[in-house]
């Protein structure tokens, strides 16, 4: 540490040997410095603060960018698109700007030092507050380029709204004569389906399973009638041409074919009696009836047997009997035998229309899913198409209502709070910057000189120094003699030397002075 | 080498003529004391201290015990680079300082033709001087030789100031002078107060005919370009012997040994 201190002094005393140096040193810089820094010209500075809705101005840019940009760049993005090269020129030529230019080179410079020095600030971080400014040696220029900018804003908001709206406004029309179209096909069509299909139309269906087993179950009565009826049919033919032996109504039936059809009868009528018991007591009268017609079917049984064993002599097995006509019953059989066939043949008739019917709801039951799914389908397109309709209808609605009212204030997007002003005060040069710092420098610099001077022109003060540097007998050293001379010389060339630095100072103060009186006082 | 029987009896006349000596001056010692040189008197001080052991070498040269060759030896040339390093102030010094010594007898000649301080600074108010006798082959050295009321120190001085005043210590009559100096007064150290070096060629030149010489060189103002600048321009032999004083050093805090009498 103490070394660093030591070096530290020893620069210094090198520094002081210098000290002249370092004061015309620093006095030179000092005086360009200052000079050039009073003959700068002033600038002014005009600014305009505007409000700028930057998403509206921005949506038609970002059209085509996914990218969310942080919103300090909006105002960049906003700057450099508006300050295209077309635009500089209109602000170049409405701020008088392109009066002197003479040459293509000359305008481009002029452009291109439009485009750095236009600069947008902004104010306030939420409310979308910028400050348009430009600096300008003339203020009127400063103040005409701003406005320039302001009108350009001002003239390329209001047309891209109207382009934006407009291209818009086409695109939902075609997409809501489309829906239209689509719409009324698919009304068509679900007319048209319900018109092809009615009576299988889902919300009949629930019927139709009912309808259907009500005709199954009018089939099988149908069906178990025409045996029925068939059975008696059969039987009253066999009465006929075998009841004669006994009745004189049919010759030569077996004693068993007598009874047979009786015997059938019986064996049908206890076939219903099992079913009956099965379901109902003996108490019940279903019951009951069959159980009397049964017994009642035993007696003739028995007697028909008697009747045959007792009456006729023909036992077995002639087969043909001659129907005797003359008797009564076999009239009467007669009748009812052809009534019996009339009988069968509508019911005949019956079971086939049944049946018909019967498999015709049949078949209905593989279709019917098919055609409520079809007609869901149906509905579910109409409806949707019915949606979009609907929403496009909406959507235009909207975009219209919102040009509307965009039509009616579209300085909304872009407000001008403070307009320009012709700037009366200059805004720069920092004046007072450059005089401190053109101080430091002279200042730093004096130093700077006096260190490379010590080291350029070396002295000595020490006979052992002179000894080494020569190489050369040295007789030995005078010390000073302060002598009242020397001391009075010495004097005079110190206070030379600090007047000089002060009024180095001193002359600071007096710039300093100055342009603060030139800026706060006037 | 010329010896005196050569000389012509006009030139062994000029410097030993018959003309007494008219120039005498008071050395004002208070004057002297206040500006720190050496002062005639018993009291020590500092700057007596460092002119004894500057005069060592030189007195030591002078009787022969230093590496030149005795003939010259007693010519001394105070110089220095430049103006204003303490070259007229060493040579006075110088002078008084040996004058201290009982066996010597110094003659300071004031050969700053440029611009001479001896006799201004010493209160002479003679006109005549070195370039008179230079031009002036009537006048002889005795006439022009200034005594002081130290005994065995005397003062040339510059004299006129004349156009080509350093062109005259170059020339001929200079070198006579020089050697006769040389030649005839073994026992008298002739102290030369010269111009400065990088100023004149002439007292180049003039240093040639020198036995010996101080370079004065001022402390923390003359730089080591200037002293190689000089040196270079010198062209000493070997005959020549050549020493430093550093001149106006600062002041050390191990120099309390002597204190000084009275400011």
């Amino acid at each position: 540490m103490q070394d660093i201190i030591d070096q530290f002094f020893r620069y210094l005393q090198k520094v002081w040997l210098c000290r002249w140096y370092m004061l015309s040193a620093a006095w030179t810089i000092a005086i360009i410095a200052w000079l050039t820094t009073c003959l700068l010209p002033d600038e002014y500075q005009a600014a305009a603060r505007v409000h700028v809705d930057t998403s509206t101005i921005l949506r038609p840019l970002l059209r085509d960018l996914v990218v969310n940009l942080n919103t300090d760049e909006h105002i960049r993005i906003v700057q450099q698109t508006l300050l295209n090269r077309p635009n500089l020129e209109k602000i170049l030529r409405a701020a008088d700007l392109d009066i002197k230019l003479r040459n293509d080179s000359d305008y481009d410079q002029a452009v291109k030092r439009l485009s750095k020095r236009i600069l947008f600030d902004r104010v306030d971080r939420n409310f979308n507050l910028y400050t348009i400014s430009y600096v300008h040696q003339n203020p009127i220029i400063a103040k005409k380029v701003v406005q320039a900018v302001l009108d350009l804003f001002v003239e390329s908001a209001v047309s891209d709204t109207r382009v934006d709206t407009d291209s818009a406004q086409r695109f939902l029309d075609k997409q809501i004569e489309q829906y239209e179209q689509r719409l009324a096909d698919a009304e068509q069509k679900l007319r048209d389906f319900k018109r092809r299909n009615i009576g299988r139309m889902p919300e009949e269906g629930r019927d139709y399973y009912q309808r259907l087993r009500e005709a199954n179950t009018a089939l099988t009565d149908a069906e178990l009638d025409l045996r029925e009826a068939e059975n008696i049919a059969k039987e009253l033919r066999e009465q006929l041409s075998g009841d004669n032996p006994k009745t004189g109504v049919v010759h030569g039936t077996r004693v068993l074919s007598l009874t047979a059809a009786i015997d059938e009868r019986i064996k049908a009528l206890m076939d219903r009696l099992d079913e009956l018991r099965l379901q109902y007591t003996d108490k019940h009268p279903d019951v009951m009836t069959v159980r009397h017609m049964l017994r009642d079917l035993e007696q003739q049984k028995k007697a028909l047997v008697e009747a045959k064993a007792s009456g006729s002599s023909m036992g077995e097995g002639v087969d043909n009997w001659v129907p005797n006509q003359d008797n009564p019953i076999y009239q009467e059989l007669r009748i009812a035998l052809s009534e019996a066939e009339a009988n069968l043949s509508s019911l005949q008739i019956r079971v086939e229309e049944y049946r018909k019917r019967a498999q015709q709801l049949q078949e209905m039951v593989y279709i019917l899913p098919q055609i409520e799914t079809e007609f869901l389908g149906l509905n579910r397109d109409y409806q949707i198409n019915k949606e979009n309709y609907e929403q496009l209808i909406g959507k235009r609605e909207a975009a219209r209502l919102s040009q509307e009212r965009e039509r009616t204030s579209n300085d909304f997007k872009f407000k001008v709070i403070d307009p320009p002003r012709v700037p009366v005060q200059p805004s720069g040069p920092p004046r007072i910057l450059f005089l401190t710092l053109a101080l430091i420098a002279a200042v730093g610099g004096g130093f700077l000189v006096a260190l490379i001077m010590s080291h350029v022109s070396i002295t000595f003060d020490d006979a052992k120094d002179l000894t080494a540097a020569l190489e050369l007998p040295v007789l030995g050293s005078i010390t000073l003699s302060s002598s009242p001379r020397e001391e009075y010389r010495r004097r005079v060339e110190n206070t030379v030397f600090l007047s000089g630095s002060a009024a180095l100072f001193m002359t600071y103060f007096i710039l300093l002075a100055w342009q603060l009186v030139k800026l706060h006082l006037i | 080498m010329p010896s005196s029987s050569d000389l012509t009896p006009s030139e062994q006349s000029r410097l030993s003529g018959a003309g007494h000596t008219r120039n005498h001056i008071v050395l004002n010692v208070e004057r002297l004391r206040q500006r720190g040189m050496v002062v005639p008197d018993a009291q020590r001080s500092n700057v007596k201290e460092e002119f004894r052991h500057i005069k060592q070498p030189l007195l030591m040269n002078i009787a022969g015990q230093g590496t030149i060759p005795k003939d010259r030896a007693n010519l001394i040339m105070v110089t220095s680079a430049s103006n204003g390093e303490g070259k007229s102030y060493t040579a006075l010094n110088l002078a008084l300082s040996i004058a201290t010594e009982r066996d010597k007898t110094v003659l300071l000649i004031d050969a700053d033709v440029v611009r001479p301080s001896v006799a201004p600074f010493l209160g002479i108010k003679t006109t005549q001087g070195l370039v008179d006798y230079l031009i002036n082959e009537q006048l002889t050295l005795p006439e022009l030789l200034v005594r002081t009321d130290l005994p065995n120190f005397s003062i040339l001085p510059a004299g006129h100031p004349h156009h080509l005043s350093t062109e005259l210590l170059a020339s001929v009559s200079m070198q006579q002078l020089v050697h006769e100096l040389a030649t005839r007064y073994p026992d008298r150290v002739i102290i030369f107060d010269s111009p400065p070096l990088l100023m004149t060629s002439e007292a180049r030149v003039l240093a040639n005919l020198m036995g010996q010489i101080v370079f004065v060189v001022e402390a923390r103002r003359t730089t080591k370009a200037r002293i190689d600048k000089a040196l270079d321009l010198l062209h000493l032999n070997k005959d020549t012997a050549i020493g430093f004083v550093l001149n106006k050093t600062a002041e050390h805090e191990d120099m309390t040994y002597y204190a000084y009498a009275a400011h």
